[in-house]
Parts: structure tokens; sequence; C-alpha cells
């Protein structure tokens, strides 16, 4: 009875906003068999051979004991980075949710399952053996250390969506999978491009009042938000930032009477790579600036309203993100900014597939 | 004027409950149906009004048959009193006999309506307790409150389903002398059912016994309550005994050569 | 009998009447209190918000175009009272006709499965037409049409098994196991969005509707209502029983399907374009019932207006004790029912 108790789930659905996901099951053990037996008979991870402590998404210093060479991935975002890091390779296992991303994943859309990306299926992960599974840092919850520690496979929480930690999270995998070299390059270049943002914001005159909506109507993101982080790095005032909570609802009345510069509004998932055109974000669009009252908002008037795809809107690519925002914020500063030019970047530098597809759409002046 | 059941035939998932039963009720006349547990008496009331679904035989109410005449219409004719009737929200006993009005009346209940309730409420001795819940009368009070109810109906036969269960020995009898005397004074028929031989043929003009689904007598009380009867329907020994002008059914433990007591 | 001549004590007939017209007086009595308190509810909610357009505002920003406060009051408060006026009431009147023909106090809407079947169909457009035209529409349309589905499987079992109040509240139960069970699932499938997404749903909100959604939503509420208001005097009737109702005329299986049919009716216009808010259908039925009696004459307006205040009242709440945050509707629909539904509950011991 889920239904019942709808409180339970926000407090575990909201780490963040953003990945996308999907599912199916595939045996290809014959295939991972030699890599099985190499395990066995090698590495007993946790208790031979070398141990790093890295500090995990809960603030906990985790011991990994070393080798590690297949990986778990439980959800798009530490996939995301793995393949980032060169480390695809060493994937043995995906989140379910996969499949509905085909196009963006390719052949790792293949890869066996180990349940969805808040449900482990513990007895295909025992069954497939990593030597690291990677999660969020509430999902699953915690009988995931539970009952693969035991079977000594081991377990670590990485968030990979919050810009304030993401290149230490880089930098520890990067340790753990001996991916060093790869993990320095990923981060700076992140550091780049927030730096090149950061940088012009420090001529910036003002910060635009912006109201950020969530997937839902009329639910706003507060402090601690992930898009809260990105409307600040890209030099907005979240109308909602100080707030006392990170995801909360707010009522019409509300919005219009703040009369924001500027609106930004994630898209459901509407996998955006796949996508050629951008009807159904300019639908999103085009219902926000109809809303009653809302014809006479500024951002309306404006047509400074942008509706955003998921996969750009906090998680590893949060920085694209941003620099959509920044350049809505600020016209004037990143006039000459592409964000689409930064995405095709990081796509084909650090995913290695080629760029495509729609991932945010603006209003025009009425 | 009279209600008359031919050949009835009843039953449900493909076991006979009733076969073939068959009698007249005139009105101002109380007719009982006696009989032991399961038999069939309350079927036998529900099919006489129409609310279990009769599969052969007619009923046939001044030479009219039932089985054409619409629920509401019937109502007008046939006031049925269940077994156990009790509500899970409060309504007050005006209320409640107020409902007896529905055949006749219309979304709003009219100055006649309530007249004719008051009227019954007084005659029964009910008025000091027209604002009362329902739920919160003893047992006696409500069977009168549903008699009431049933009277206000205006229907020329009354259907009671053991209007004396689950009432001491005060009641039973205050509860029958009324049925008595609205069959005598109002001319009403009354068909009812019940467990208490005694209390059966001291109020009823005639007695129907059923066994097992079928009429095993029916006539005059002690007519048809005999110690052979008895026996045969009930299984059980009994005398017929006699004191201050009365006859009265005393039923004994099964060994034949101990008598009654 | 058709003329009975009784003959009576005739102050004793008169003193019934007389008492039972004392009880209807104070019954209008009630009905008039309940309406202040609606009125006071939506005077009250139209003059609270975030902008702070208030109470002396209000007429002239209604009448004039012109006045600032024009859009706020005509576009945003007016149909935010409007769909809190037919979801509470449409939730609470349909409460009233399943407390009755199942002649069970613990009956209500989400009772027979129907919150959770809205929620069910609610839940396939936004896991599977994530991105489609008209999406608010498809998701109000799945949620209108799994309330009807619910409802036709109840009268179909009903109907075939000619069974009573507890067949259909064990089938109710049955599909509201089985419909949770199946948003479960999809939401198990569901992308962190999404899920997310029902969850909200779930809370149930009056921000969703504009005046399209609220002219179907009326259609939906308040065109069932007259024809079960016509129907109160045999709701009255089944109260003491099937047999009774058959008894005295009632043609119990069709006032079931009918009933059903016009509850489901009212219920889906009422959930469909705000979400599931709980409770009010169970205890708007009682909270009027305690306050004057069980006649379903009375009964089915005052609870309508009981819950149409209490979702204004819960909403209004819900906008300003925790501004600018929003506290969704189905959490404080409950807590501000509970406690005054305890109140009388203490007070009036012999209620049920």
């Amino acid at each position: 009875m889920n239904l019942m108790n709808p409180e339970k789930h926000v407090c575990q659905t909201f780490q963040k906003f953003g990945p996308r996901q999907g599912r199916r099951r595939q045996s290809k053990i014959v295939f991972f068999l030699p890599i099985l037996l190499i395990m066995v008979v090698f590495s007993q991870p946790a208790f031979a051979g070398n141990r790093i402590t890295v500090t995990d998404a809960l603030g906990r210093q985790v011991q990994v004991g070393l080798p590690v060479r297949t990986v778990g991935a439980m959800n798009s975002d530490a996939l995301e980075i793995l393949r980032a890091l060169d480390a695809g390779d060493m994937v043995s296992c995906v989140f379910a949710e996969i499949v509905r991303e085909r196009a963006f994943w390719g052949k790792l859309a293949d890869r066996p399952k180990l349940g969805s990306w808040r449900e482990a299926d513990f007895e295909a992960i025992a069954k497939i053996k990593p030597d690291l599974v990677i999660a969020y840092e509430r999902n699953p919850g915690p009988e995931l250390e539970k009952r693969l520690n035991p079977l000594g496979i081991q377990v670590i929480r990485l968030n990979f969506y919050k810009i304030k930690t993401l290149n230490r999270e880089i930098r520890d995998l990067g340790r753990i999978l001996g991916r060093e070299k790869q993990a320095a390059e990923l981060c700076g270049w992140y550091d780049r491009q927030l730096g090149r943002v950061a940088g012009r914001l420090k001529t910036a005159k003002h910060r635009p009042s912006v109201y950020i909506e969530s997937y839902s109507d009329y639910h706003s993101t507060g402090p601690s938000s992930g898009a809260d982080e990105m409307c600040a790095l890209a030099g907005g005032r979240n109308l909602a930032g100080n707030f006392s909570i990170p995801y909360p609802e707010v009522s019409p009345e509300w919005v219009v009477s703040q009369n924001p510069r500027i609106i930004v509004k994630a898209a459901s998932w509407a996998n955006g790579y796949e996508k050629s055109g951008a009807d159904h974000l300019g639908r999103v669009r085009d219902k926000i600036m109809a809303r009653p009252a809302f014809p006479g908002i500024a951002a309306v008037k404006s047509g400074r309203v942008m509706v955003m795809d998921s996969s750009v809107w906090t998680g590893p690519r949060a920085v694209v993100g941003i620099l959509y925002l920044a350049r809505l914020f600020h016209p004037d500063l990143f006039g000459d900014i592409d964000p689409e030019k930064v995405h095709r970047d990081y796509i084909e530098l650090f995913q290695k597939v080629p760029y495509g597809g729609v991932f945010a759409v603006e209003g025009v002046k009425r | 004027m009279t209600l008359s059941i031919e050949n009835l035939t009843f039953g449900y998932n493909g076991r006979a409950v009733l076969t073939g039963i068959g009698f007249t009720l005139a009105p101002g006349e109380i007719v009982t149906v006696a009989g032991p547990n399961g038999t069939g008496k309350s079927s036998l009331l529900k099919c006489v009004t129409r609310i279990n679904p009769v599969r052969s035989g007619r009923i046939t109410l001044h030479g009219k048959d039932t089985r054409g005449m619409k629920r509401t219409d019937l109502a007008r004719h046939l006031g049925y009193v269940p077994q156990n009737t009790h509500s899970r929200f409060p309504m007050t006993v005006f209320d409640t006999v107020l409902m007896g009005r529905r055949p006749h009346m219309g979304w709003r209940p009219s100055r006649n309506d309530m007249d004719t309730v008051s009227r019954i409420l007084s005659e029964l001795g009910l008025a000091d307790l027209a604002v009362t819940d329902f739920e919160r009368l003893s047992g006696g009070q409500k069977q009168k409150v549903l008699l009431a109810r049933a009277l206000a109906q205006e229907a020329d036969f009354l259907i009671l389903d053991e209007p004396t269960s689950s009432l001491d020995l005060k009641h039973q009898v205050e509860v029958m002398e009324l049925v008595r005397k609205l069959a005598d004074r109002h001319n009403v028929g009354v068909f009812m059912a019940m467990h208490d031989l005694n209390l059966a043929a001291r109020f009823s003009d005639r007695v129907l016994l059923l066994h097992r689904g079928k009429v095993h007598g029916l006539g005059k009380p002690w007519d048809v309550i005999h110690e052979g009867s008895i026996k045969d329907v009930y299984g059980v020994d009994a005398v017929i005994a006699e004191a201050g002008g009365t006859r009265f059914v005393i039923p004994y433990p099964g060994d034949r050569n101990g008598g009654p007591v | 009998m058709k003329t009975p001549e009784f003959h009576i004590n005739t102050n004793g007939h008169g003193a019934a009447f007389a008492e039972y017209r004392h009880l209807v007086r104070k019954k209008w009595l009630a009905m008039a209190g309940i309406i202040a308190v609606f009125a006071a509810a939506a005077i009250g909610s139209l003059a609270s918000g975030a902008s702070g357009v208030g109470l002396a505002d209000l007429i002239p920003a209604i009448l004039n175009p012109g006045h600032p406060a024009h859009g706020i009051v005509v576009s945003l408060r007016l149909p935010r009272v409007a769909m809190a006026v037919l979801t509470g009431s449409g939730l609470a009147f349909s409460g009233v006709v399943f407390q009755a023909i199942l002649r069970n106090p613990l009956a209500s809407p989400y009772t027979l499965g129907m919150g959770s079947a809205a929620g069910f169909g609610a839940v396939l457009p936004i896991i599977f037409l994530p991105a489609a035209f008209a999406r608010d529409l498809w998701i109000a349309g799945g949620a209108f049409a799994f309330t009807m589905i619910s409802a036709v499987v109840i009268l179909a079992v009903t109907r075939l098994k000619n069974a009573g109040s507890e067949t259909m509240i064990l089938c109710g139960i049955a599909l509201m196991f089985l419909f949770s069970s199946l948003t479960s699932f999809f939401q198990y499938m569901g992308a962190m969005e999404q899920v997310s997404e029902i969850v909200f749903w779930f809370f149930g909100s009056l921000s969703k509707a504009g005046w399209n959604e609220i002219a179907l939503a009326a259609v939906m509420v308040l065109g069932p209502f007259p024809l079960i208001l016509r129907l109160a005097p045999d709701f009255n009737l089944i109260l003491t029983g099937d047999d009774a109702a058959k008894g005295l005329g009632v043609n119990v299986p069709r006032l079931r399907m009918e009933a059903v049919i016009l509850a489901s009716l009212a219920t889906a216009g009422s959930i469909c374009f705000t979400g599931v808010i709980g409770f009010v259908g169970l205890v708007a039925p009682h909270i009027a019932r305690m306050l004057l009696g069980a006649d379903h004459r009375f009964l089915l307006p005052a609870s309508a207006l009981c819950g149409a205040a209490l979702v204004l009242i819960a909403d209004t709440l819900g906008r300003t004790v925790w501004a600018p945050q929003v506290i969704p509707l189905g959490i404080v629909t409950a807590f501000t029912g509970v406690p005054f539904f305890f109140y009388l509950l203490m007070r009036r011991k012999e209620m049920m």
C-alpha cells in the first residue's frame, strides 16, 4: 500500500531530479564465466590486495579493496561517468531502465541487469558477482551493503549529480579503477567550463529572478536541490532558494505575484538524445506560457521561458544545463557561448558516441 | 379482497426449498406459518412479498397476479416486516415510520403523510418516542415501530417475520395483542412466521405447519398442532395440556415411559 | 384499511408531529449553519493568497477588469474555489451514496477502489506518454476511465452473483489492492522524474484545473447530483436492509446500479483533474450526519456543502500556514478533517 504513504516516497525519490533509466534481463553468464573465474582465483577483494580509502556520498570513509576489475552501475549517472573514464568495458552489469535509451548507451544496454535504480536484484548481482557496485546515496537502501558485502561484493555510494562533489567523486572513482588520467581530464574539462561561467559572471550587474519548476506543475526546487545549485552557478536568483524544503509545492498565485524574469522547467522523461525536433519541449513551453494569469509575468512577456531535457538538468551533464541557463540569464555576457557545442564536445570526447538530439527550447518575445 | 398463494415452488442453487405451497388469506384473518428452523418459513414470507423470485406458482392479490405488478404497487397492498431490522445510521422513530409512506408519497411527504404517521404513532403508544433514535429503542419498542411502519403503508395485508423473536414474555404478548387488534379492528390480513406454537395458537385464526418445504397441515390451530404432527415435524415428543380453558403444547424429553411431568 | 379510523387520544398525535416539526426546524438551522460555514470558507479562500489581495479588494477586483488584482482573483482564485467546491462536494455526496447503498459507515469512493483505480489510470500516461500531446488530458482521461472501469467491474460482479453490499465492499477492496499494486509496479518501472510525478499526483492539487477542466468536472459532478437527490427517500429505506426496502417498494438492484453509476461519475469528475484527495469522501458524510441526521433529503446537500467547505478550508490553510510553500491538499484535508471529526465523535457518542 505504497500509495497510502506518499511521504515515504518523496524522501526516497528526491535524491535528485534527473537521470533516465531502463529494464529487461539477459543472461550472458557464459561470456562472463572467465571473468568470474579470474576473480575467484586472483582477487578476493575484500580480504586480499591493496585497499584505498575514499569518502562516499554519505560522507563516510569507505575502504575499497583492490583490484576492482568489474563494476555494476545501478544508475545512469554512474554509468555515464564510468564511460567517460574509459571504463565502459569494466561494466559487467547495468540498471534495468537502460533499455529505454538504447541509442545513447549502445552495447552497454545489452549487459546483464542488476535490478532497477532503486531496487536491486540481489540474486542477479550475486550471479554476476561484480567487484564493486556503484549506487546513489539512498537508493537502493542500506540492504544493498547488508546483502552484498557477505558475498564479497563491495558497494560504494557515489551520486555524480551534485556539482559540489562531482569532481571529488570522479577522482575517487578514477583511483579505484586505475583511471586517474581520464579522471583528471574529465575534471579539468568541468573546471574549465565552470570557470568560464564564473569568470564572466564577475561582471554581472544583477541576478535575475528565476522560477524553477520541476517535472510536476507548480512543484519548484528549493535549497539543496540540484536545480537550485545550477541556477546559482548560472547567475540566477532562484525564487524558491530560501524555502525550507528542497522540493516544495507552490501556488500559481505566488508565481504570478513574484513576477519572475525567467521561468525554467524540466521536461519530464523526454529522451532528448533520440529526438530530432523540439516539438515535445515546445508543447511544454507553450502550456506554461498560456497558464492562467501567466501572460502577465515578465518572463512570459519577454519570452524568457526555457524547457530543458532531464539529461542536462542536474547529473553529470549539469554543466551543459548551466551554460544554457547562463546564456538565458545573461545574454549580454554569454551571447557568444554555444551550449550545444560544449555538449557536443562532451558527448564526442568523453562518451564517444555521435552527438544528436534536442535538449532545450526557449520562448519567443510576445 | 384476498391474498392467495397457489402451488408455489421456490429453490436456489438447484435445491428445492418450498414445493407446492397453497393457501388463501382473507382480510382480518391471522395465519401463522410454523415449523422447525430451516424449513422455509422466512423464504415463504419473502416469496409472498416477491422479495424472493418465485420459480413457479401464482400469487394473486384480489385475483390479480402480483407478478406483473410494480414493486411500489405491491407495497401499497403488502406490508412486510423482516426479522432483525437494524440501521447503522441514526434515524428517528418518526422518520422510520414515515418510510412506510414511501409507496404513497413523492419526494417530499405531504401533510397527509405526516398526519398518518402521527396518528399511527399515537395509536401504538409511540408518540413520546417520535424523535428518539430507532437504534436506542428496546426490542419491543423496535418491533412496534416496525409494525407502525408497516401500518403506515396502509396495506391490506401484513407479512411479519418472527415479530416476537428476541422479545421478553410481556412484550411478546403486547406485540401479539397489537397484531390481533389490527386484524380485528382494521380488517388487516396478517401472515406471519412464528416459532412459539402456544403464542401462534392463541393469536392466530389458522396455522400452517411447514415440514421440509411442504404443507404438513393447514387449519384451525389445535386441528394442526397435536402430538402426532409435532412428532412428525419437529421429531419431539409433546403433550397438549389444558389449563384455564386454554390448551398448551408441552414438549418433554424423548423417554416415552417417563411421560409428561 | 384504506382510510383507517383510529379512535385515539388526539393530543398525543399532535405532540409527535410537533416534536418532529421541531426536529426538522433544527435540521434547517443546522443546514443554515453549514451554508454559512461554506460561504465563509469560500470567501476566505477568495480573500487569501500569496499576492496579498485581501477582502477589501475582492469585490472591486472581480467587477472591474481594469483593477490590478483582477487577474489574480478572477483567473487564479475563482477557478481554484470552483474546483475545490466541485471536488469536495462530489466526493462527499458520493461518499453518502456509497455509505447508504452499502450500509457501511466506512464506505467511501476510495473503499470501493475508485481512488486506486483513478490513480492507476493517471499513472499509465505518466509512464507511457512522457512527451505526448495534451498529456494532462490523457492523465485526467486515464483517471476518469479507470474510475468508471472499477465501477463497472463492481456492478458486473454484483449483478452476476446477484450479491449485496458485502460482496461489493470485498470487490472494492480487491480492486483497491489490484490497482495499488499495478501502480506500484509501474512506479517501479518508472524513472525518477516519473515517480515524483506519480507521488505528486496522489497528493492532489487544485492548481492544475483551468476553466475548461472545471466545466468538464461540473458536468460530471453537478449532473448526477439532482438525479441522486431524487433517490434520497430510497436511500433512507435501504438503510434498514435490502428486504425491508424491497418490501417498501424499492427496486433494490436497480437502485444500487443507478447509485453506483451516478456516484462513480461524480467521483471521477472530482478526482480526475485534481488527484486523489483522500478522506473527504469518508468524513464529510459523517460530519453532516452528526449535524442533522441520516435523512438523505437533508444529508445529501448538507454533506456536499460540508465536503466543499472542508476542501476550501484545507486548500486555504495549505496555501497560507507555511507560505510560500504549499502543503499538498491531500495531506491538509486529513489534517483538518480528522481533529474536527474526532471532536464530533466525542460529542455525540450515540452516533453509529
